[in-house]
């Protein structure tokens, strides 16, 4: 029988590299990724040590195109179920590859974050408002501050994550509307 | 089309998006993109899978690529008449650029 770990993991959207980065170093020191589940929780099997690149993305509506692109560039993707979230991955020796090879792509990454968290927000607030025509409304008015503060730090972090990235650019739009 | 417009809208273009319009002056699929263009740079310019999707979804969207047909699943794109001026006004623009940097630095030798 393997040796099995499982891990429970947070990791953000505003920071995943510091969670592929974590993956990369769990299959050096040869603990290989099996499979995700629940989001967060991270299944190991002891093995081999390996070089594996881990890169995240979020995609809305990925067709066949999208996982036949990344397959024909090498990349495996990972057993996760949390659609429209993907991890993949790729062993590589001396370069280390990416999934994204540019500033604009990983600002446009957030922005799609970014939109949906704003759709999520909405109709979280429409719910709340037509339920509290039939329960007690303080309790409704204190559920949409909860949910839209909870909604609005998603939202500011990505978008500082955003500011980060475009710093030493000149021209690029960090909005998610455009 | 409104050529200032064009401009505005799409001017510079990333190199991502640079090369991939270039490429795409013969029918290709992503991957032959993004092998053409690591060919075309000796390998300077590599463009990831994840660029290369948004890259194609945004140009698809935009009009400045059409897809002209599916093999294998995968979809083989061309440039668009649209496509083609916004890749010649960046190409004037980039002579442009050129001219002056190269005349500038010539006198202020």
């Amino acid at each position: 029988m393997k040796e099995v770990k499982t891990v429970w993991y947070k990791w953000t959207g505003w920071n995943l590299e510091k969670s592929e980065n974590w993956l990369e170093e769990m299959e050096q020191k040869g603990w290989n990724l099996v499979k995700v589940d629940y989001a967060f929780r991270f299944k190991f099997e002891k093995g081999e040590s390996r070089k594996i690149r881990y890169s995240s993305d979020y995609q809305i509506n990925a067709k066949n195109d999208y996982f036949e692109l990344f397959k024909e560039d090498g990349w495996e993707l990972v057993d996760f179920q949390n659609d429209p979230w993907f991890i993949w991955r790729k062993s590589y020796q001396d370069e280390r590859p990416s999934v994204y090879t540019d500033t604009k792509s990983l600002i446009e990454r957030n922005n799609r974050q970014i939109r949906s968290i704003i759709i999520m927000m909405s109709v979280t607030t429409i719910f709340f408002v037509v339920i509290g025509y039939f329960f007690k409304a303080e309790l409704i008015s204190a559920l949409i501050i909860v949910s839209l503060v909870f909604y609005g730090y998603l939202i500011s972090q990505l978008y500082q994550h955003n500011k980060k990235l475009s710093k030493p650019l000149l021209n690029v739009s960090i909005s998610p509307f455009k | 089309m409104d050529t200032e417009k064009l401009q505005n809208k799409y001017l510079p273009l990333t190199e991502a998006a640079y090369y991939v319009l270039i490429s795409l002056n013969k029918p290709r699929h992503g991957y032959g993109i993004m092998q053409h263009v690591e060919e075309l740079t000796n390998g300077r310019i590599k463009i990831g899978a994840g660029t290369m999707y948004g890259n194609l979804s945004r140009m698809e969207k935009e009009g400045l690529i059409n897809s002209v047909a599916e093999e294998d699943r995968k979809k083989i794109y061309e440039l668009s008449e649209k496509g083609k001026i916004v890749l010649k006004l960046e190409l004037e623009r980039l002579k442009e650029l050129l001219k002056h940097g190269k005349s500038e630095m010539e006198n202020s030798r």
